[in-house]
Parts: C-alpha cells; structure tokens; sequence
C-alpha cells in the first residue's frame, strides 16, 4: 500500500503541522503522552501516523503506562452478540480512583470469561477454556498476544 | 551542576554568560539562570561558555521567553540565593507560567518546545507540552487535523471502522 503523500512533503515523518511551526515526531510524543487514555483513543481517527503509533508502538504504550500509573480494574461483561448470535465479552478497564471508564476493549468470542484482572499494565482475561488473552489498556485495546493456553496445551 | 548553581549565586561571584540568539541578539544572564538549561550547564562544566554561547537554532523572540522563564525560575535551581528571584512564590511562578503560555499561538508554541527541548529545560519542556495537550484534549479528530493541519490519509470506511473501534472514547 503505497504511503499517501503528505501535505508537507516532508522526508521524515512529520505528523503534526501548524503553519511554519513544526513539531518533531519525538516532541509531538512528549505531547501525547501528557493526554490521559480517553481523548488519547479519539486520536487514533486523525491520521496513519499517529494511528500507528497510538495503537502499535510498544514504546509509547509502556512510556504512556509510566506516565499513567493509575490503578485499573479490569471488567468483564458478557451479552453484546455478534452478526452470528454468539455472544461477545467486553473488557472494560476502570481507573479505580475515580471510576471513569479508561478503555473497552472487545476480547471476541470468550466464552464463560472465568478470571479477569489487571496486571502490569495489562487486562488480563482467562476463560474457562485456559485461554488466555492479554490486552494493552493504552495502545487501543487490542489484545497483543494470540490467544494463549494457559493449562491445558493440547486441548481446544 | 549543583556545584556550579551554587557558585553563581554566591553574592558578586556570579559569573554572567552571554546567549547569543540566531538573529545575533545578545542576552546576559547569571550562571544560575543558565544553567537550568542542561546544555548550557554543561557547558559551564566544559569551561567553554567564554566567548558566549550561540544558539543558531533559537530565535531572539523565543529566546526572550525562555530568559524569562529561567530568570523567573532561577530560585528554585538555588533555593537557598537571597536574590529578589528566589523569593518568588510558588503561586506567582504559577501564574506567570500560565501566563507565559496561555496567550502563545501553535507556532509560536512549537518553536518554545522545541527550544525547551534543544536547551534541555525540563520544566519549560514539561509545561509546553501540556499545554499543548491540553488544547488538543477536547478536541475531535476533525478539530485536530484543522489545527494541526493534517491530511486525513484515510478511506472513509478505514475512518468509520477506527471510529467503531473506539467508540466509547467518542461517547458523551
């Protein structure tokens, strides 16, 4: 997929423009990372750029992490059906402090979740298959690990 | 560095250094004042601040900023300097940093960070920065890239199923 051209016409990745004002991409990361997770998510909608780097750059998920070291609470809740009937788990991530919703995440099909928690960063969430599936609160939720048996490796 | 902040302000032994903005304009501030910029403190270390610093890539406007700033937060590097900066209270270098930024539009701004960032001033980094973020914390994808002036390098359905994804970040 051939890379859109850019307004600037820049050589390097230049993702924040403001007539002859320009930010650098380490700078505009000093920025972002200073925005709570909840306007940070309606960010993703602005450009390829910064999508990229909000929803797939470990970096900055762990650097954000560090800087937003609220406690979560990770929330399961079951009963969103898909197109097909089956029914979803949402995983919401709740700042314990003052209860805002900071993430939801869909982890697909699980079915029974038997054990969510926040670790590290992470929502954790176990189903009562021992699949485990691992989802980053900052970088938009999605889970980053492959569903990953946890017990029971040859059963499916 | 500590070392060298505690010399300048030492009564009449403060050594002054000259910066010298791109546009070649002169500004003499103390040791203790410059040396809240890590770079230039560790010029001072180097012994290589003599014939004046230049700083060809910050200009004579911003560079007034950032005196200010380090000449308003001078007492805070030397807490314990009797000069009149050290008694600045917590609440006024509040109210001048809020000041020094409210009024800045976005370029002016960015050219601030990025002094902030060359000179390596932590505080002014940090406060920039938020500031920045803080204007873009309200705002909509839409809002943003006509601030920031962003090409929206998306298809129409890429941008309705991102929107999908994080819905709950859209909802009021």
């Amino acid at each position: 997929m051939a890379p859109p051209s850019r307004a600037n016409g820049g050589d390097y990745p230049v993702v924040a423009v403001s007539n002859e004002g320009v930010l650098m991409v380490d700078l505009l990361h000093e920025v972002l990372l200073c925005l709570p997770a909840r306007p940070l998510c309606r960010l993703h909608a602005v450009c390829r750029p910064w999508r990229a780097l909000l929803s797939g750059d470990p970096v900055f998920a762990a650097a954000h992490a560090a800087r937003h070291p609220a406690p979560h609470l990770a929330v399961a809740v079951r009963g969103r059906l898909n197109s097909y009937g089956r029914e979803l788990v949402d995983v919401y991530v709740v700042d314990a402090s003052s209860g805002d919703i900071v993430k939801r995440a869909c982890a697909g099909r699980c079915d029974r979740p038997a054990e969510v928690s926040t670790h590290g960063g992470v929502a954790l969430l176990v189903d009562n298959y021992q699949l485990l599936r691992v989802l980053d609160p900052v970088s938009g939720a999605v889970p980053v690990v492959p569903d990953y048996k946890i017990s029971h490796p040859t059963k499916y | 560095m500590a070392a060298a902040a505690a010399e300048a302000t030492t009564d009449g032994g403060g050594k002054m250094i000259i910066l010298i903005s791109a546009d070649g304009k002169r500004f003499e501030v103390t040791e203790a004042v410059a040396s809240q910029s890590q770079l230039i403190s560790n010029m001072i270390e180097d012994d290589c601040t003599e014939n004046g610093v230049r700083l060809p890539n910050v200009d004579g406007d911003i560079l007034t900023m950032v005196v200010d700033y380090c000449n308003m937060h001078a007492g805070d590097a030397a807490a314990a300097g009797d000069t009149m900066k050290a008694s600045s209270t917590e609440e006024e270098l509040k109210k001048f940093d809020a000041e020094l930024v409210q009024a800045l539009e976005n370029p002016v701004l960015f050219k601030l960070i990025l002094a902030a960032n060359f000179l390596n001033i932590k505080s002014l980094l940090d406060m920039t920065c938020q500031r920045v973020a803080d204007m873009m914390s309200g705002k909509t994808p839409e809002q943003m890239r006509e601030t920031f002036s962003i090409e929206n390098d998306f298809t129409p359905e890429e941008e309705a199923a991102i929107r999908q994804e994080n819905a709950w970040a859209f909802d009021d």
